[in-house]
């Protein structure tokens, strides 16, 4: 276990320097003029060539990469070329926003495929039919018109819910659950279709298993064989697509992020890749490629614990 | 970047600082409650040395208080500074302060205070910083007195005096600015604050001039897109923020109230070889004459700006001193007479011109300009470039003329960003003698002279057609209807001490 | 725009339907969704090809004039926010998209196809080295690289497609590779391969055909992402909005959502249509190539079953199993009936059975596989699918007629009164819960006990069953012990409330010919014990031999044959009965229960590993 663990540490580590270093080198041969961008159009070419002296790039790439590759390992991010704010404490506010989102995703899109994959798989028929249709359907729906018609309807029209903007957890339960609840259920829509389709699989599969008929002939309820014994036998798979779709997700919550007004890793990403903010690309991709790595250990070690088998060894 | 073009023009626009009768106007409806607005950009830093003319002002206005204020025709009025004086040779300002100011960490607002800002502003890389570059010394005589001394007469010095580059931060947090230490009416609350997001202000009960500012709390959003922007406006959970011009008609729609602003800006063809380097053609007045009569800018305002827009022929908007009324008239709409001006520069059959890709940015503009062009017979070849590239390959003045804009309201700053040699906008560095001459007498002069020498100036520059200006661009401020606001076209967005809860 | 999961969702089916691949078309136009999908995207393709001929507009010429012109004659769909023809921009948009899309397939195939051969074919260290650089790529985040991408290199829609498919190609890596390790090993190619066909050709004859079905709904997922990543590259406002596409019509929409909301609507609303005909194209493809997940195969399984079973249709009444009637009558079953639908009617796989159990008696349950034996032992206890219609003239259970009983009575009697024993032990325990645990929960249930009480109880009767070591079994989970003990651990529980009749499925046919015997001993004893009725399903007559009072020997579904075991092994009736007696028991006697020494095995039985016994359950 102990082995398992260091191993898949020493992976992500690796992992981290191959990602963050081929965006950096990415970053580098891109030929926009940053510095340009960073003093502002109103400066003179001097002030210019003096941003790009003062950030290091009027070095060779090679010395800057391993510079950069010696500060970063380090722990230290830098900071912004554009607002000079140090990445860390960027990424320390997106963070909790984007974290927030995609949890709430993950619990309903969890939540909601439990329940319609269980119903798809136990009855055949119409209803399995049109829960499997209307899944793809849902899956085909690009994720920003989701998310606009959520915010005019719910927030513009009818006023439920805020329309923009993210409360803090530590700052108001209630408030922090209300800023998130339209982003999240955008962004679950796409993902719960998916995972839907295959605990629906899954737990065909199972339902096949002869232990399920072997439960019923004990005078189990088809509930309780159900959703004790079917569906945990079905999490496994299922799992590991919720981990898969976690990545997945990021993606979304980029346009989400945006329809929302949220300032989370998503639109923090999409600004400083516009601008050519390369601290900051840097520093989303390193967060972003730790949190991945994490994920799938967790769900590596949920996967074990959600089989014995595993478990045992 | 479209943000940042606005900001090139609002730049020019935040050099015309001025103040509106200091602290004059009580409120006039009930007090209290929380001012809600949002800003589509960032806050750069809090450190005003690194501070953005632009949008950044908004974030700065409740806790940092200016030396000036600016009225709705851009004159300087009292605010830190009760008078100001300058000598014959426009090179030495003499400021007295007021002298019951105190910044909230009990520092006291003095002359050294003025003069530790105003340097290390100066000494910054801000688009702020370079609006007082010419501040060559900074005296501090006595506690309430200070002089500042100019490398070179810069007229438009007390408009940007008004606004970020007179705003005084407590000395002793220009160092280590992490969080703002002002003077202003209100103070940064820092627990309620998540950085780059919202920015909550809680009422200075020490401020001099409370009564200018009647509300109990100011929370200002950082909103970038425009739908969701346009989305928190119609659902309530902002008294005020700039809108684009597309969302206008569902802003309104939705119960809110608009009012428009004119803040220097003008777009158009923006002709930057006139050497002829790249393209000849351009060398040749009558051409870029005909480039002038080629656009149908009253059309262009209507559709594609959406009325938001006034035509123009000049660079120099009405509330300029350089604006000349009867320019407009110089070029109106008249193909054959711009295809017979080609001509007769021969130029009959038109000629080819490669200009940047900016439909990603400006895809209305784009288009109506490709289409006039075409109609006398230019044939435009768009080059892809990515759009952060759109300014910079400019500057490296890799194009021979673009769709672009800028301006400032103080027409100094106008000249100085697209006239002078060196000026940003005029990136193949082109010169015209007599220009220069004129750009001189400006400095030299003040009152009428000075007015007459920048209308004249004016006039050259539309007779050379030194480019194609299409209209002064108009934006559009949208507020709830629990506020009333007072538009001044001087400063990027209202002024905070302009919001007033409603009278009922 | 989520990169949704791609290999996650397509499971690697199984290699090696080659022979049912050429009904794939035939079966694809038996599939309305599919027919549908499909249609829609031909069109599509068809309307994108034909755009110069449908509409004399041009998609790139913008007109002042014409800014969002409401619809009309000269614009069917209206014109956008530069005066550009809407229909024209949807029909040449088309061209771009579809073709964009079609870059990022072949990108992902080029990429990932050769990947998963190499890896899937050689193994090895090339194997191990994509392996990594597949998981390497997963965990790109791929959204940012496309940024990165858009922003500083071109916002052309073709860029970010082939960027899309590199990002995209370990999932047809992954793909691949699974499929082509599935074949790799079959006996063809194995043939192929002595047989000293060079490597190449064998990929191309052998493995090739076994990749290309799930390589088609891969393609057709990915090119559907592909557009969906096309609308949201334009929704950031990274897209080129001078190509006529349909990111490009999103882009000029978003400007002018507010004012013209209807401009979002149409390529909003083809981009849907052409993912979802995708996906479900993708979907109806994967039924029918059948992907493990498909309901449909259950029914084929018990089709054949059923379709064996009523092959002959004997018109002779069907001698029923009427012992001599003692009192204590368990169980009598009158003209039991089971059918399933088929295609255009329904196919009968019990017809007319009649049997009696009584308390203390063990009656053997005799036939081939596909005779009807276990769907006439599972319809006593309810158990049969959902989709088996049921009907009997009497099904009474000591006294209670079960046809009238609902679902809560039923399950009342299942278990506590009627048990059943399963023929695999070890596929009949639920892997993912302790023994102990999944003993306890219906123990608990019946006799409303607590868990110690279970605990206690359970303990008690592993050893009673002959288990050692019970408190270790008890916490063990099923795939910790053996397959006799877990069909020890099945014994226990399903005698765990003390059942009046126990219905035992095969019950040691998938154990070791040790343990077959000690196993058998044990049921004789439990039932001696506690005096309960036994049904012994059994295709084995040394199995009836040993333990049965009564035996009746069933063939399609009917009951050929029943007496008491020694009546029959003494003087089968039924030439059916003679045939199976004398191809399976070679002379051995009935021995009276209870006197035989356990542990000595029936040499003459039959191989236990029956080729298709998981399709007599």
């Amino acid at each position: 276990m102990v082995v398992f663990l260091i191993r898949r540490l020493l992976a992500g580590i690796l992992l981290v320097i191959l990602v963050a270093s081929a965006t950096y080198i990415m970053l580098n041969f891109t030929g926009s003029d940053v510095a340009r961008n960073i003093v502002g159009e109103t400066a003179t070419p001097e002030q210019a060539m003096a941003k790009a002296a003062e950030l290091g790039l009027d070095r060779p790439i090679g010395v800057r990469y391993f510079d950069w590759l010696g500060t970063t390992f380090t722990g230290n991010l830098g900071k912004s070329w554009f607002n000079s704010v140090p990445v860390s404490t960027t990424l320390l506010t997106a963070l909790p926003v984007t974290l927030s989102i995609i949890l709430g995703a993950l619990i309903l899109s969890a939540m909601v495929s439990v329940v319609l994959g269980s119903i798809a798989a136990v009855r055949a028929g119409w209803l399995d039919k049109s829960i499997q249709v209307g899944a793809v359907l849902a899956d085909s729906i690009p994720g920003f018109l989701v998310a606009l018609i959520l915010a005019m309807v719910v927030a513009v029209n009818l006023g439920w819910l805020p329309a923009t903007g993210f409360v803090p957890f530590q700052r108001s339960v209630v408030e922090w659950l209300r800023s998130i609840t339209l982003p999240s259920i955008a962004l679950a829509f796409g993902a719960t279709a998916a995972t839907t389709q295959q605990l629906r699989g899954s737990m065909l599969d199972v339902l096949r298993l002869d232990f399920v008929r072997t439960l019923r002939s004990r005078g189990l309820s088809d509930r309780r064989v159900i959703f004790k014994h079917v569906l945990r036998n079905a999490a496994p798979p299922a799992l590991t697509v919720l981990s898969l779709q976690f990545i997945g997700l990021v993606g979304g919550a980029v346009i989400v992020e945006k329809v929302f007004g949220l300032r989370g890793i998503g639109s923090i990403a999409t600004s400083a890749a516009v601008q050519g903010d390369a601290p900051v690309v840097l520093g989303v991709v390193i967060v972003m490629v730790v949190i991945v790595v994490a994920v799938n250990l967790i769900a590596d070690l949920a996967y074990g614990w959600l089989n014995p088998k595993v478990r045992a060894e | 970047m479209k943000r940042k073009l606005i900001l090139a023009g609002a730049l020019a626009l935040a050099l015309s600082v001025s103040a509106c009768g200091g602290g004059g106007t009580a409120a006039a409806g009930k007090t209290g409650g929380t001012l809600n607005l949002a800003v589509s950009q960032a806050l750069k830093s809090w450190d005003l040395a690194e501070a953005g003319n632009g949008q950044d002002q908004e974030y700065y206005q409740p806790v940092f208080d200016s030396l000036f204020r600016l009225d709705s025709k851009g004159a300087p009025t009292a605010n830190l500074a009760t008078s100001w004086e300058y000598d014959k040779a426009l090179t030495t300002l003499t400021l007295k302060l007021r002298t019951d100011v105190k910044f909230t960490d009990g520092t006291p607002l003095d002359a050294e205070a003025v003069k530790a800002n105003l340097m290390h502003t100066k000494a910054g890389k801000g688009e702020a910083a370079a609006l007082v570059k010419a501040i060559s010394d900074v005296q501090a005589p006595d506690s309430s007195t200070v002089v500042v001394k100019l490398s070179t007469p810069t007229p438009s010095l007390l408009r940007s005096l008004g606004n970020v580059a007179g705003m005084i931060a407590s000395p002793k947090s220009l160092a280590n600015p992490q969080s703002p230490v002002g003077s202003g009416p209100y103070t940064l609350d820092i627990s309620s604050t998540t950085a780059g997001t919202e920015y909550v202000y809680a009422v200075n009960p020490n401020y001099w001039n409370k009564d200018a500012f009647p509300f109990d709390k100011v929370d200002i959003k950082t909103i970038s897109d425009r739908t969701a922007l346009t989305n928190a406006l119609l659902s309530g959970q902002l008294d005020g923020s700039s809108v684009a011009a597309d969302r206008i008609d569902a802003v309104k729609a939705g119960g809110l109230k608009t009012d428009t602003v004119s803040p220097g800006v003008v777009e158009g063809l923006y002709i930057w070889d006139r050497k002829g380097t790249i393209v000849p053609a351009l060398a040749d007045a009558r051409v870029r004459q005909a480039l002038n009569y080629a656009f149908d800018t009253a059309s262009i305002v209507k559709i594609a700006k959406k009325g938001l827009g006034t035509p123009t022929s000049q660079h120099f908007t009405s509330d300029s001193g350089a604006f000349v009324p009867g320019l407009d008239q110089t070029y109106k709409y008249d193909p054959a007479k711009a295809k017979a001006l080609l001509a007769e520069a021969g130029y009959a059959n038109g000629f080819d011109v490669v200009m940047p890709d900016i439909s990603s940015l400006f895809p209305e503009m784009q288009a109506a300009m490709v289409e006039q062009l075409g109609n006398i017979g230019i044939r435009v070849k768009l080059d892809k470039i990515p759009f952060d590239q759109f300014m910079p390959s400019i500057l490296a003045g890799k194009y021979a003329m673009s769709y672009f804009k800028t301006g400032g309201t103080d027409p100094w700053i106008t000249i100085q960003l697209i006239v002078a040699k060196q000026g940003t906008w005029n990136p193949l560095h082109f010169e015209d003698p007599h220009a220069n001459d004129l750009i001189a007498q400006i400095s030299r002069s003040t009152g009428d002279e000075q007015t007459k020498a920048y209308q004249e100036l004016n006039t050259y520059l539309v007779k050379q057609a030194w480019n194609a200006p299409w209209d002064v661009v108009k934006d559009t401020y949208a507020s709830s209807k629990k506020v009333e606001v007072t538009m001044n076209p001087f400063y990027n967005a209202p002024p905070l001490y302009n919001f007033k809860p409603a009278a009922n | 725009m989520t990169i949704p999961p791609i290999d996650g969702i397509v499971a690697a089916p199984a290699g090696g339907n080659i022979a049912r691949k050429r009904h794939v078309a035939v079966q694809v136009l038996q599939d309305p969704v599919a027919i549908c999908s499909l249609a829609i995207l031909l069109i599509l393709i068809l309307v994108s090809v034909l755009a110069p001929f449908l509409t004399d507009q041009d998609p790139l010429k913008s007109s002042l004039a014409q800014t969002l012109a409401p619809m009309g004659q000269e614009h069917l769909l209206g014109a956008d926010g530069v005066g550009r023809d809407v229909v024209a921009r949807l029909l040449y948009g088309g061209q771009t998209s579809l073709a964009a899309a079609l870059v990022a397939v072949g990108v992902a195939f080029a990429v990932g196809l050769p990947a998963g051969l190499l890896g899937g074919y050689y193994r090895g260290r090339a194997d191990a080295i994509l392996a990594w650089a597949s998981n390497f790529m997963m965990a790109v985040p791929a959204i940012i690289v496309l940024l990165v991408v858009m922003a500083a290199v071109s916002q052309s829609t073709y860029v970010a497609m082939v960027v899309l498919g590199l990002i995209v190609s370990p999932s047809v890596y992954r793909l691949v590779r699974a499929s082509v390790v599935s074949v790799r090993e079959e006996l063809f190619v194995d043939a192929a391969r002595v047989s000293g066909l060079s490597d190449a050709r064998i990929i191309r004859r052998h493995i090739l055909p076994v990749v290309q079905a799930p390589s088609i709904i891969q393609a057709a997922q990915i090119f559907g992402v592909s557009i969906g990543i096309q609308a949201g590259i334009a929704f950031l406002g990274l897209g080129s909005p001078n190509e006529a596409s349909w990111g490009a019509m999103l882009n000029d929409a978003f400007a002018n959502i507010y004012v013209a909301p209807l401009l979002l609507l149409w390529p909003g609303l083809i981009i849907c249509l052409t993912t979802a005909s995708l996906a479900l194209l993708a979907n109806s493809l994967r039924d029918i190539l059948g992907g493990s997940r498909k309901r449909t195969q259950r029914h084929l399984e018990r089709k054949r079953d059923a379709e064996s079973s009523s092959a002959r249709e004997a018109s002779t009444p069907a001698p029923a199993d009427y012992a001599p009637v003692a009192e204590d009558v368990l169980l009598v079953v009158e003209n039991l009936k089971v059918n399933y639908p088929v295609d255009g009617g329904r196919r009968t796989v019990v017809d007319g059975v009649s049997l009696t159990v009584s308390r203390g008696q063990v009656l053997g349950l005799v036939g081939e596989s596909g005779s009807g034996k276990s769907q006439t032992a599972f319809s006593l206890l309810g158990l049969l699918p959902p989709e088996a219609r049921v009907s009997a003239e009497r099904l009474h259970f000591d006294g209670v007629e079960l046809n009238s009983l609902g679902r809560g009575a039923m399950n009342r009697l299942r278990g506590k009164r009627i048990a059943y024993v399963p023929q695999e032990p070890m596929s009949n325990l639920d892997p993912a819960f302790s023994i102990g645990s999944q003993l306890a929960e219906p123990l608990r249930q019946h006799l409303k006990i607590s868990a110690k009480e279970a605990r206690t109880r359970l303990l008690g009767l592993l050893e009673r069953v002959g288990i050692n070591d019970p408190a270790r079994v008890y916490d063990s989970y099923p795939h910790q012990v053996s397959g006799g003990m877990a069909q020890r651990v099945l014994i226990a529980g399903a005698i765990s409330c003390d059942p009046d009749l126990l219905i035992a499925d095969e019950p040691t046919t998938a154990l070791d010919v040790t343990v077959q015997a000690e196993i058998l001993d044990l049921i004789r004893s439990l039932q001696a014990e506690r005096n309960m009725g036994v049904i012994l399903v059994t295709h084995d007559f040394g199995v009836v031999a040993d333990l049965c009072d009564r035996v009746a020997v069933m063939h399609t579904g009917k009951i050929v044959e029943a007496a008491e075991v020694r009546d029959l092994f003494a003087n089968p009736q039924d030439p059916y009965t003679r045939m199976l007696l004398s191809s399976t028991l070679e002379g051995a006697t009935p021995r009276p229960p209870l006197n035989r020494k356990p542990g000595v095995p029936n040499s003459t039985r039959p191989n236990p590993a029956l080729p298709n016994r998981a399709q007599t359950a």
